[in-house]
């Protein structure tokens, strides 16, 4: 594999494969040789606002599938309502503007939310220095919105980065969202007023584009090195 | 200091000719503020040739203790609680992030690194120890299995 970490590499690699799709191929490699002759900085428009090309995106195939799972075609995000500590969040709107990994879990979590927030708060740095035309978003929504109050989750995401986005809203806004982007959560049953419950939940990170659909799905155990070489390949591929 | 003195030799508070667990490695993650759920976690070897296990963790300042474990399946985080978490004769049981964990609900106050909770442990074959568990910052790359 060690190859495909060199740019050159992968590109030529990739190009390859191209060229055995026939027409396609040939389009998008010349489309490639055109954002490589402009530099990776100068992408052609802005990554943050233009919308995904279908067929760039189902022709992409991930080197890993336990670090990206491209969907496609790509999943619209639903109109909703939630909450955060600064106020009122809707979708699609949230993604305005942004690349956004989205995660879902609960405070109460003493594991598996923080280690993934941490590995977020790792991730994130990274990108910054791979993708620096994107800007990247962490949204965290919590489907605990009966012990999650806004300011409980903006000082729980905020302990792993200041710049995360933490929010909650009603069972029915959740559910809106979950249902469709496949994110399952099952809250184990318990007597009203009891706070003392755990909730089973997906752990992946969704990739949501500005226009608000998700594309990618990145499924834990989280390697940050891994899925920052997954992502730059498939901005190249598939955004840039 | 004197506690840390107490935590740090582990006092055996029953177990008599059998040798009871041996404990190390013993941290907790620091939280959040305002978490209501932290975990402990730890290394238990078992010297002995019959099978041992933790039938029960406390700790003061906490609404309640758990055992637990977290399981991946399917893309989806689960945690079960766990009656008892065994340790094989002359065996090893790691309670680590993503696995068995010592589960610490409602703290009283938030735990920041640097200080440290009484935590007892007991025993199937009776015996219990108290250690005190460092709080510390949780590692940027986490130790997670593949």
């Amino acid at each position: 594999m060690g190859f495909l970490q060199s740019p050159t590499a992968g590109f030529l690699f990739n190009s390859a494969r191209m060229l055995r799709r026939g027409a396609w191929g040939a389009w998008l490699l010349s489309f490639a040789l055109l954002t490589t002759a402009c530099g990776q900085n100068a992408p052609s428009g802005n990554v943050n606002e233009q919308a995904i090309a279908p067929k760039r995106l189902a022709a992409f195939e991930s080197h890993d599938l336990l670090v990206l799972r491209p969907v496609n075609p790509a999943i619209s995000v639903p109109a909703a309502d939630f909450m955060s500590v600064d106020g009122a969040i809707a979708t699609p709107a949230l993604f305005k503007d942004h690349w956004t990994l989205f995660y879902i879990g609960y405070t109460f979590c003493p594991d598996v939310c923080p280690t993934e927030l941490t590995a977020l708060a790792g991730l994130l740095p990274q990108l910054q220095k791979s993708l620096p035309d994107v800007h990247w978003q962490i949204v965290f929504l919590s489907v605990d919105p009966e012990r999650d109050t806004p300011k409980r989750i903006a000082d729980y995401v905020h302990y792993f980065d200041p710049k995360f986005l933490g929010m909650t809203g009603t069972r029915a806004m959740i559910d809106k969202v979950t249902q469709p982007l496949k994110a399952g959560y099952r809250v184990s049953p318990h007597a009203p007023g009891d706070t003392i419950y755990e909730i089973d939940h997906d752990t992946a990170y969704r990739l949501i584009s500005p226009e608000g659909k998700m594309v990618a799905i990145l499924p834990s155990p989280h390697d940050p090195a891994a899925m920052d070489q997954a992502l730059v390949r498939f901005f190249k591929e598939v955004v840039q | 200091m004197k506690r840390f003195l107490i935590g740090s030799v582990l006092i055996s508070m029953s177990g008599m000719a059998a040798a009871a667990p041996v404990i190390s490695e013993a941290w907790i993650p620091e939280q959040p503020p305002g978490a209501m759920a932290s975990a402990v976690f730890l290394d238990m070897k078992n010297t002995s040739d019959k099978p041992e296990a933790l039938v029960k963790a406390a700790a003061p300042g906490f609404k309640e203790v758990q055992l637990h474990k977290s399981i991946e399946e399917n893309g989806m985080h689960k945690m079960i609680e766990q009656k008892e978490i065994a340790i094989a004769p002359h065996g090893e049981t790691k309670l680590a992030p993503g696995g068995f964990h010592i589960m610490l609900i409602g703290p009283e106050k938030a735990l920041v690194a640097g200080e440290t909770v009484p935590v007892t442990l007991s025993f199937a074959d009776g015996s219990s120890e108290t250690l005190n568990v460092p709080v510390k910052k949780r590692p940027m790359m986490p130790m997670m299995k593949h």
